[in-house]
């Protein structure tokens, strides 16, 4: 599932440096809807690389990033000692 | 399997469970098996994320708190895109794991491999006890 919202937090020394929530999804949706936007030149660049014998792969790696993208609801990654810490959650 | 089976009907015979209740198990007993080759993460459901915890023990030097969460359709998503690496660059990336002492041939694993190493995983649970605790499971 896309993710709505990401956190992402930075403590340096002790001290929050960075402190953030927004909901990425107000990003991710232009992204998404720019590259579908592309999907017509992506289809021009695989018809192109079919002459090579690669426009199966242009296309499965357009299809890719999106899978990509709507796989990253879930991820979390925290990194932390006493003084310092950086976190970043996508939900 | 059969085990189970003898003492859902010893139980049967001792008079703990009725005729009906025994069914059912048996029935329950019998899906099982017909599932049991699907790798699946304890509670009955296939595993979505591939956990990695790192916790400072006592005697360690270094203090770092590892919590990492990753969805596994995102693994599987990651390593279709490794796919598409150029050689070179996967070159370059074999010659630095090999400077830290890591030295493995990725040319020789296949889609296939990675994609039967990525389905395993449901059942990977490592649990390191030494200076530093490590847990790696899937949930």
């Amino acid at each position: 599932m896309i993710p709505l919202t990401m956190r992402l937090r930075v403590r340096k020394n002790g001290r929050k440096v960075v402190g953030l929530w927004f909901p990425i999804i107000l990003a991710l949706i232009p992204v998404i809807l720019l590259l579908a936007a592309l999907f017509p030149l992506v289809l021009v660049a695989a018809l192109l690389a079919s002459l090579g014998g690669q426009g199966g792969m242009v296309l499965r790696s357009y299809a890719l990033v999106f899978t990509v993208l709507f796989m990253l609801s879930g991820l979390r990654i925290e990194v932390a000692d006493p003084m310092n810490e950086v976190a970043i959650i996508l939900q | 399997m059969n085990e189970e089976r003898t003492k859902i009907l010893e139980m049967l015979k001792d008079g703990k469970i009725g005729v009906a209740d025994a069914e059912k198990l048996l029935a329950a007993l019998s899906s099982g098996d017909a599932a049991g080759n699907e790798p699946q993460a304890p509670g009955g459901r296939k595993s979505r994320y591939l956990r990695v915890q790192v916790e400072p023990g006592p005697g360690s030097e270094s203090k770092d708190k590892v919590n990492i969460r990753v969805p596994m359709k995102l693994i599987r998503a990651g390593l279709k895109l490794a796919a598409f690496i150029p050689r070179d660059a996967r070159t370059q990336v074999s010659a630095a794991l090999k400077d830290k002492g890591i030295d493995a041939d990725w040319d020789k694993i296949s889609p296939e491999d990675l994609e039967q190493i990525v389905a395993q995983l449901d059942d990977l649970t490592v649990d390191i006890d030494g200076k530093d605790k490590v847990r790696i499971f899937c949930e």
